[in-house]
């Protein structure tokens, strides 16, 4: 396969290749990646797969003569020549400034209406099955001006009437009707204009089939709904009318407008191709004689602003169309591209009043675009049979309004209308319209595509966007100035408070008086636990978990020496164990409290660890989990152990520690495996809230919390100690506080209530 | 004499601590106190844990086990030589799997102790209180609904799930919103009582505390 | 994924573990009690490592100039004094040995606890100060009704009739919320531990 030269530095290129691998310019364009379906027609789709190799060729080398001419042209010239013979009349004398190829063209356009598409070249042959616009190339003049507006029912027509302009221009080829069945082999663009070329057939019928009635009933003045092609020279009261015939005065059939058009041609030399722009009317006499009806569509708002005639005629300008701008009201160039939105006047409005180019951004996409309009909005009278002269004044209807937005919102669709229309400026196919585009691919600047700046969020997002803010509101937002208080009340205050407090309980320690009545109302809990105690045999092995922190070791002492002191009653060996480091020192002091560590048998464990993983492997297997007691000697061989292998066979469970999270830990752990044994908690007060739902589920069998917890035991069991020493101060502390709180709920109320008055002064 | 000397100890740190307490965290004697304090505690456990735990399960079979006991010691050691490298920092990394085989032990025994422990025990527990052939009659179903709505109501108060709301922050259902309302009355009685539990303890140190100090003079004037 | 031998050990250790709880049956068991052995042993291994670590915290903030810290020589002639004792006396079955628990950490330490009767005596009379609301009245009544019942005031038999009753109901306020706490920890707990043995959850790999 040969090589792709590359449109910008000449470079060979592989065929597959996408990008020049000298000077980087895409070598295939964009659009050829896009779905076939959007709104690319095929025929377009098949001409760049085609001709892409051939497109490249640099237009210095056609200018140079034959010798330069590619092969496959050259054979479309003979063979064109062969067969359709010389250029006659104007298009003979126009010949010497066209290209060549161009004449190859025209010449075929002006075959004989019977020859069909299997007289075209080879290469033409295939491009005639579905490529119109070969056949608009070699059909008469007015079939182009309808061709945008027939398929006005689909996309396809949207996206080119804006391009009308340009499709123009092969409209003015001479060329008779064709009868090539292109409508059976081209999409539904192509059919359109099969359908539209029909018309010239059978004038003075109404085109109820093939053309679009809409399009006819603006032909034939009725103004509800002309198509607007923004600033678009079009009149539609100058549609062929009826009796004239296709043949061979094309004027005649000719609308006024291309009449107009054509009759400027002949001023030029009745070259269809006017030459370099030289013939071009000035704009100011074009304006004069502007026809009513292209009121609002000929003076755009921009033709004031930006006169186009006074611009030269660009090279860049083909021949062609600069002749067809000349004729054009107001001597405006035709806009080639797809008109931003901007640049688009207002319907039924005069451009000074024009206001300001919308910018669309919430404009949807109407209802007419995804369907076909109905059937009862289309005029029913055919274009020649109303009369053109009673036309008022076009106004752009609401829906074709509505299109204009259409090419910012949706800019894919714009991009290959301004392809379609591209008129070719060098090369072989130069002045040919909707060839693919070579160099200017990649050096083109276009606008960009107006997109909608709002962004494309969910309500989710929405709502964490929300909360995001409000917290980082929450931070940025400035906190209320305090004002700069003194720490020496607090400080005052706190040392005030513990002076009264120490007060409150040295009075009753250093006095000794026993004032406070002693408790003889009993928690459930303390009375199933001295019952489970005073159940165990006689000289039962329990376990005695000291698993309470040094901190708190004053109120688990007054608290569990009760209970030590009952089971050294019942003779009970213990077994201490903690998984607290202190664990063991305090066991030992525990015992030295209760003044019964030299009656009691025990053997001290020591320290556990590994927390939870440590009771659980303690449940376990206790002889393995400690095997070594805090001596460092064989503690399951003593005889405050003897005869226990398991766990369960322990007379009972006790614990006692502070912290509600070890309490679980033993629950979790080490209960599941006790079965039958009892597990008892001696807890502190501060641990007891939290123990309370595992004596209600049965997993502990009986509690003693704090203090009067301890007070309890020991008045169930008939026991002195330390406890009643403490009781006095301990209600009086307690005391105390309630005070404390109560006081400060007074200052509170009352400092409200004095507040208030203030404020409202304020 | 000497073995008054711990409690004469035990007395200057009290008073010191109070003190310090007293006049603020920051003076000298109150930090002198506590790093003393810091300095005893570790040294303590150093020594307890190298006798309770690394002689025992490490030291002993290896010197003087069987060989099934070595074979078993030798994993452990491996993986406690292994977390000494998280002492370096550069080297911590070789430590990962001994912290790995803890916290996956440990996560295990948590996940097993949670459900077997609690959330079936204590499920089961508010199932029965509605158990009339347990005896109690209508005190009991009264105490059965009361202690149900509580622990439903304490949970859902804990339920931070929140239905989305256009244009409005993420609010939870009503019927949650009002149970969790209901759940905070109970969680308000729960704390108040958890509050004045641990004042009831801490006010029986000070008065272990201030008993102590006033052995103490009591012994040391008389 | 960071760390995935560890990930996979802690994952393999955690399941066996836990399947020791749901399944104990033979070899099960066996492997657990051996896992468990072996994670005491690491546990306790731990407890080493954090007090060296602390101590060299203490080194180098005893030796670095300018930034000098003048109570961490202090904690390091305690510590060093402590553990010789204990090496010296033979353990921590020692009566003269654990004399440093009961001179120095019981002291302290019940000194700081009951330093918080102060400063919680300071809080409950600033209770309603903070915010007046129903839930603080409802927490300030509560604490009233539970202190006045820890003190054992209301635990004398008055003759009332209906005081065994109120204290009874008194005694079974508190258990409906906390077993929705519980029931709540428990949740935690398992959801935690379920992250780590489906290795969502690596705090190991830092």
């Amino acid at each position: 396969m040969a090589d792709i030269l590359c449109p910008m530095c000449g470079k060979p290129n592989p065929a597959e290749a996408e990008i020049c691998w000298s000077c980087q310019a895409r070598l295939k364009p964009l659009q050829a990646q896009q779905p076939p379906d959007d709104s690319v027609p095929d025929w377009l789709r098949d001409m760049r797969a085609g001709q892409e190799p051939e497109e490249d060729a640099p237009a210095a080398e056609e200018a140079a003569g034959d010798a330069d001419i590619p092969d496959w042209l050259a054979r479309i010239r003979q063979r064109g020549q062969e067969e359709g013979g010389e250029p006659q009349g104007q298009d003979a004398e126009s010949a010497s400034d066209m290209p060549d190829w161009m004449k190859d063209l025209r010449a075929e356009g002006q075959e004989p209406a019977g020859q069909s598409s299997g007289d075209l070249p080879a290469w033409m042959k295939d491009e005639a099955a579905d490529s119109s616009w070969l056949n608009g190339l070699r059909e008469e003049g007015p079939s182009a001006p309808a061709a945008p507006a027939e398929g006005g029912a689909e996309n396809d027509w949207l996206s080119s009437l804006s391009d009308w302009g340009g499709d123009a221009a092969p409209a003015e080829t001479p060329g008779e009707p064709s009868n090539a069945p292109q409508a059976e082999a081209s999409q539904e663009w192509g059919s359109d204009l099969s359908d539209w070329s029909a018309a010239p057939q059978q004038p003075g019928q109404p085109e109820a089939a093939g053309s679009e009635d809409w399009l006819s009933a603006l032909g034939g003045g009725e103004q509800e709904e002309p198509p607007a092609t923004g600033a678009q020279v079009f009149s539609w009261d100058e549609l062929p009318e009826a009796g004239h015939t296709p043949g061979a005065a094309m004027t005649g059939q000719l609308p006024d407008w291309l009449g107009q058009m054509a009759n400027s041609e002949a001023a030029a030399g009745s070259n269809p191709f006017l030459g370099d722009g030289e013939e071009t009317t000035p704009a100011g006499e074009e304006q004069q004689e502007t026809p009513a009806g292209f009121g609002p569509f000929s003076t755009p708002p921009f033709s004031d602003e930006a006169p186009v005639p006074e611009l030269p005629a660009s090279d860049d300008t083909p021949d062609w169309l600069k002749a067809f701008a000349a004729d054009l009201p107001g001597g405006e160039e035709p806009v080639a591209g797809p008109f931003p939105a901007e640049d688009l006047p207002e319907p039924g409005e005069q451009p000074q009043e024009q206001p300001a180019v919308m910018p669309y951004e919430n404009v949807e996409l109407p209802d007419w675009l995804d369907k076909a309009p109905p059937a009862e909005e289309k005029p029913e009278q055919p274009p020649a049979l109303e009369g053109g002269e009673d036309l008022a004044m076009a106004q752009l209807p609401g829906w074709l309004a509505a299109m204009r937005p259409v090419e910012s919102v949706v800019p894919q669709n714009a991009l290959p209308a301004e392809e379609d229309d591209r008129v070719e400026k060098s090369g072989p196919l130069a002045g040919l319209v909707g060839a693919l585009p070579g160099e200017s691919l990649a050096t083109r600047v276009s606008k960009p595509a107006a997109y909608s700046a709002r962004l494309q969020v969910s309500d989710r997002q929405h709502q964490h966007a929300a909360l995001i803010e409000e917290m980082l509101g929450d931070e940025a937002r400035p906190q209320a100035p305090r004002g700069e208080r003194s720490h020496i009340p607090e400080r005052i205050v706190r040392v005030v408070i513990a002076l009264v407090l120490i007060a409150a309980l040295l009075l009753p320690l250093a006095s000794n008086l026993r004032s406070m009545p002693l408790p003889n109302l009993f928690q459930p809990d303390t009375v199933a636990f001295q019952r489970i105690v005073e159940g165990l045999p006689a000289s039962a092995p329990v376990l005695l978990a000291v698993e309470y922190e040094p901190g708190l070791s004053g109120e688990m002492q007054l608290a569990a020496a009760p209970v030590v002191n009952q089971l050294t009653v019942r003779s009970a060996r213990l077994a201490l164990v903690s998984t607290n480091p202190s664990g063991p020192v305090l066991a030992e002091n525990l015992l030295g409290a209760a003044g019964v560590r030299e009656s009691l048998l025990y053997t001290n464990l020591g320290f556990l660890p590994g927390g939870t993983a440590g009771l659980q492997e303690f449940a376990s297997r206790p002889r393995v989990a400690m095997q070594y007691g805090l001596d460092g000697e064989l503690a399951w061989s003593t005889e405050a152990l003897t005869g226990v292998e398991e766990i369960n066979q322990f007379g009972a469970v006790i614990v006692l520690t502070e912290n509600a999270e070890t309490a679980r830990a033993w629950i979790e752990q080490v209960q599941p495996r006790l079965g039958d044994v009892p597990l008892l908690m001696v807890v502190s007060a501060q641990a007891a809230p939290m123990v309370q739902p595992y004596i209600d589920s049965g997993q502990v069998q009986g509690m003693v919390s704090g203090m009067s917890g301890g007070a309890m035991y020991a008045q169930i069991t008939s026991q002195g100690g330390a406890w009643l020493d403490y009781w006095d101060a301990y209600q009086f502390g307690i005391f105390a506080a309630i005070a404390f709180i109560l006081l400060g709920g007074v200052v509170q109320i009352f400092s409200l209530l004095f507040r208030r008055p203030a404020r409202r002064k304020a | 004499m000497p073995e008054n000397i711990p409690i004469l100890v035990g007395a200057v740190l009290t008073v010191l601590v109070l003190l310090g307490y007293l006049l603020g965290e920051n003076n000298f004697l109150f930090r002198l106190a506590t790093y003393i304090f810091i300095g005893v505690a570790t040294g303590y456990v150093f020594v307890l844990v190298f006798y309770q735990v690394i002689t025992p399960r490490l030291i002993r079979p290896l010197l003087s086990g069987s060989f099934e006991q070595i074979v078993l010691t030798l994993p452990p050691l491996v993986l406690s030589v292994m977390l000494v490298f998280k002492i370096f920092p550069n080297l911590s990394r070789l430590g990962n799997l001994s912290m790995a085989y803890l916290v996956g032990a440990g996560a295990a025994v948590a996940i097993g102790g949670a459900v077997l422990g609690t959330l079936i025990t204590q499920a089961r527990a508010s199932i029965n209180l509605f158990d009339l052939s347990a005896g109690g009659g209508i005190s009991r179903l009264l105490d059965g609904v009361f202690i149900l709505v509580g622990t439903l109501s304490t949970l859902l108060y804990f339920s931070f799930s929140a239905k989305a709301q256009r244009n409005a922050a993420p609010q939870r259902p009503v019927p949650v919103r009002a149970a969790a309302g209901v759940g905070q009355i109970f969680i308000a009685i729960t704390l108040g009582s958890l509050f004045a539990g641990v004042f009831t303890a801490s006010l029986t140190a000070l008065i272990e505390r201030l008993g102590f100090l006033l052995n103490l003079v009591r012994t040391m004037v008389f | 994924m960071r760390a995935p031998v560890a990930t996979a050990v802690a994952i393999v250790v955690g399941l066996i573990i836990l399947l020791g709880y749901f399944v104990p049956v033979g070899i099960v068991l066996v492997l657990r009690d051996v896992l468990l052995g072996w994670a005491i042993v690491l546990a306790g291994m731990a407890a080493l490592v954090g007090i060296i670590n602390l101590v060299k915290v203490h080194w180098r903030k005893s030796t670095v100039r300018g930034e000098r810290d003048p109570y961490s020589p202090v904690l390091l002639i305690v510590f060093l004094a402590t553990v010789g004792a204990g090496f010296a006396l033979g353990g921590p079955s020692n009566p003269t040995f654990q004399q440093v628990v009961n001179a120095v950490q019981i002291p302290v330490e019940t000194t700081l606890t009951a330093v918080l009767a102060i400063a919680l005596a300071y809080a409950a009379m600033r209770l309603l100060g903070r915010r007046m609301g129903l839930m603080a009245i409802v927490f300030v009544t509560s604490t009233v009704l539970y202190l006045l019942l820890n003190s054992g005031i209301l635990a004398v038999d008055s003759g009332a009739p209906a005081l065994k009753s109120a204290l009874g109901v008194l005694q079974r306020l508190p258990v409906a919320g906390a077993r929705g706490i519980l029931l709540g920890i428990a949740l935690g707990s398992l959801t935690t531990g379920l992250r780590v043995l489906m290795g969502v959850d690596r705090p190991f790999s830092g």
